[in-house]
């Protein structure tokens, strides 16, 4: 049923909507207010709809329950800290409200807040009280969501809270065969490979197919189970898969060259080296391309921290014009929650060029380069976090005031009272001199 | 409820309006819970009788208006709105003009909006005070370092009966905050986060409720700033150096130096 919805003031139309005509839908919604949904401009403000209301007495202990009073006027007798009065004003029967009015208030109102009342009208069928199920499709969408978002290291935590949240396995299933699938490429984990010949990066650059991906180092595919983040097997590699021999000769020296690096630098890293463009061209003297991945990551859930390091380098080869074009791309992200939750999440790009030589020099000029940024990057972060406390972090809140003593509050009552006074002075003698 | 509290500690801080709504979303039943525990960053309205913006929070909110603390006049307007007793009212406007002149010191800028309420128990009020601010260089931000960068704080506070000349303050505060600052040598950079902390004090009234709430909430946001700053911000540093030496230089925090740092311990418990 297309209803018309006015909301807020604001009169808006919503095809999805399936409300009863003449049923207004309430919600308590955060720091936002009572929603009020009314469909055609009728109102029956008695009748609102209030959502079930889990207890909120399951919160941590020594906490109120709620610690701000944001029920629903349902709810509002129960909590002493509830504002004075919760209960929706009454609405003109009218819908030609004040446009002037609605205007100005629409710029408090958010996506957020639309996007809450489309849902809350959907919550309700036509002939019940009762929250409508959503659809399954939604629900492995917002799944899907939680689980991409999971920060590095931490999917299997939040697989579990999705799958508890769902209560639905099958609709988990259905989520995490999507979600776990971009996540790894995305995040490029490590697996290890069964036959115990080391551990293959699931990576986009080295992707067979949705479940094998090639390690070019010991020019084995391995099918990964996205889920379980397990390769289950190992098959070598066909021709068809591999570089041709004189492109394989640069490709292996940059990669011994690239774990000589990595072993130095990056504790746990993985790293490999993919011929991504041209595999076949070298014979005959065309260009190809070499993809660099370094990914790393370390979890710690007693210390409440994580984070990954990401490096990926695109090298364009052309043996035609002796160049080689460098592009890299590092992200960094890192997460800590004891008590909270703060993330860092970072990007670099740069680029670089140099002169195209033998495969052993070019190994080891890639990756001096590849070594020279990654190590002035992490220097440049350093600095960032060094900076934060006395300069950037001002930009937000200073540690004292400009007069670098804690504040007076007992001056400024006075300075205020003072201004108050005053004020009101200024207003007697305006109104005194009107008088005369 | 416990799987979605701790999605909200996982997700982006960046992305906690949408964590929450989907949250919401799934589960319809526990939504009043959720929204109350969750805190959002805070919203912006114009005070049109006095040209001021005020903050929007479940505190000044009568239906589907919100009072403005500066002329108590709601927005969208209410005949009927509630209102503070005359004498919370009095106290409402000198914690507004007081925490004006606090907020300008601390954040040269920004929005801060003071609400207060009668509790139904007893002679105890409460009040919330509210601080935004816009650090990016296109809004707040004096030195411009931000490309984007917000600060969120929430402080509800109970102040119970007075007796013998003191009062029982508990507080409850939360900040919230958004900074990205991006440049061609080191790329872009975000940090996000939010953390709530409580206290509680019985203080001895002698120049109002308003002096000694004010310090607690000094108080409680240099601590929050200073543990942002200091420990989350560090600690967020530290996953940064588990992850990659810095090649060259041996530091504390480092993997080598971790290692080094525990042979010599063992060494030395073995002699």
């Amino acid at each position: 049923m297309c209803g018309k919805l006015r909301v807020l003031g604001l009169q808006m139309h919503c095809s999805s909507l399936r409300l009863h005509e003449g049923k207004s839908v309430q919600q308590s919604l955060g720091g936002h207010g009572v929603l009020q949904v009314i469909c055609n401009g009728q109102r029956s403000s008695n009748e609102a709809v209030t959502g079930k209301v889990g207890s909120s007495e399951d919160s941590s202990p020594g906490q109120a329950g709620c610690r701000y009073g944001r029920n629903s006027s349902s709810q509002a007798q129960l909590d002493p800290r509830s504002p004075p009065r919760l209960c929706p004003p009454p609405i003109e029967n009218s819908l030609q409200a004040d446009r002037d009015r609605e205007i100005k208030f629409r710029d408090s109102l958010s996506d957020f807040t639309f996007r809450a009342i489309s849902q809350m009208a959907n919550y309700y069928d036509e002939d019940e009280d009762e929250p409508v199920e959503l659809e399954d499709d939604r629900k492995v969408s917002l799944a899907k969501w939680f689980l991409q978002n999971a920060p590095s290291e931490e999917m299997n935590h939040v697989a579990k809270d999705v799958r508890e949240v769902l209560r639905n396995d099958r609709l988990y299933e259905l989520a995490a065969a999507e979600a776990f699938q971009e996540y790894n490429l995305k995040e490029m984990i490590s697996v290890e490979m069964p036959n115990g010949t080391g551990q293959v990066i699931v990576s986009r650059y080295g992707e067979i197919d949705g479940s094998h991906y090639l390690d070019p180092r010991t020019a084995q595919v391995a099918a990964v189970d996205h889920v379980k983040q397990i390769s289950t097997s190992v098959r070598p590699a066909t021709d068809e898969e591999l570089p041709s021999s004189d492109v394989e000769h640069y490709r292996s020296s940059v990669d011994a060259e690239l774990l000589k690096y990595v072993e130095e630098a990056y504790p746990r890293g993985s790293c490999s080296v993919y011929c991504t463009r041209g595999k076949d061209n070298f014979a005959n003297d065309g260009g190809f391309e070499l993809t660099v991945v370094i990914s790393t990551s370390s979890f710690s859930p007693q210390n409440f921290r994580g984070g990954r390091w990401r490096s990926v380098w695109t090298i364009q080869l052309s043996p035609n014009d002796d160049s080689v074009n460098m592009r890299g791309h590092i992200q960094v992200t890192a997460h800590y929650f004891e008590e909270g939750n703060v993330q860092l999440s970072t990007s670099y790009e740069c680029t670089e060029s140099t002169v195209f030589q033998e495969a052993q020099e070019m190994g080891i000029s890639i990756v001096s380069t590849i070594r020279q940024y990654e190590s002035e990057y992490l220097a440049a972060i350093e600095d960032k976090y060094n900076k934060l406390s006395d300069t950037t972090f001002k930009e937000l809140r200073r540690k004292l005031p400009v007069t670098r003593t804690q504040f007076s509050w007992d001056n400024a009552l006075q300075l205020s009272l003072s201004r108050e006074a005053a004020r009101q002075v200024a207003l007697n003698q305006r109104a005194n001199s009107r008088n005369r | 409820m416990d799987a979605a509290m701790d999605l909200m500690r996982r997700m982006p801080p960046v992305e906690a309006e949408n964590a929450l709504l989907s949250l919401v979303e799934l589960l319809p039943h526990h939504s009043q819970d959720l929204l109350s525990r969750v805190d959002q960053p805070l919203k912006v309205a114009i005070d049109k009788e006095c040209d001021k913006e005020f903050l929007l929070c479940d505190y000044n909110r009568d239906g589907d208006s919100y009072r403005s603390p500066w002329s108590s006049v709601y927005y969208p307007p209410l005949e009927d709105g509630a209102q503070p007793s005359e004498n919370l009212r009095r106290m409402e406007v000198e914690a507004n003009s007081v925490f004006s002149i606090y907020r300008d010191q601390y954040y040269e800028g920004g929005i801060s909006s003071v609400y207060m309420w009668e509790t139904e128990t007893g002679d105890g009020f409460a009040a919330c005070f509210l601080i935004k601010k816009d650090g990016s260089s296109s809004a707040d931000g004096r030195r411009g370092l931000l490309q984007h960068g917000l600060w969120d704080a929430i402080h509800v506070i109970e102040v119970g009966e007075q007796c013998d000349g003191e009062a029982h303050y508990r507080l409850t505060s939360t900040v919230m905050l958004a900074l990205t600052s991006e440049c061609k040598s080191s790329g872009k950079f975000s940090l996000s986060g939010s953390i709530t902390r409580r206290t509680e004090s019985t203080l001895e009234v002698v120049n109002g409720h308003m002096t000694n709430m004010g310090k607690m909430i000094e108080e409680m946001e240099s601590k929050l700033r200073n543990g942002l700053d200091q420990v989350y911000f560090g600690k967020t540093k530290e996953v940064v150096s588990t992850l990659r030496e810095p090649l060259g230089t041996l530091t504390a925090s480092s993997y080598a130096g971790q290692a080094i740092q525990s042979s010599i311990i063992n060494d030395m418990r073995r002699r």
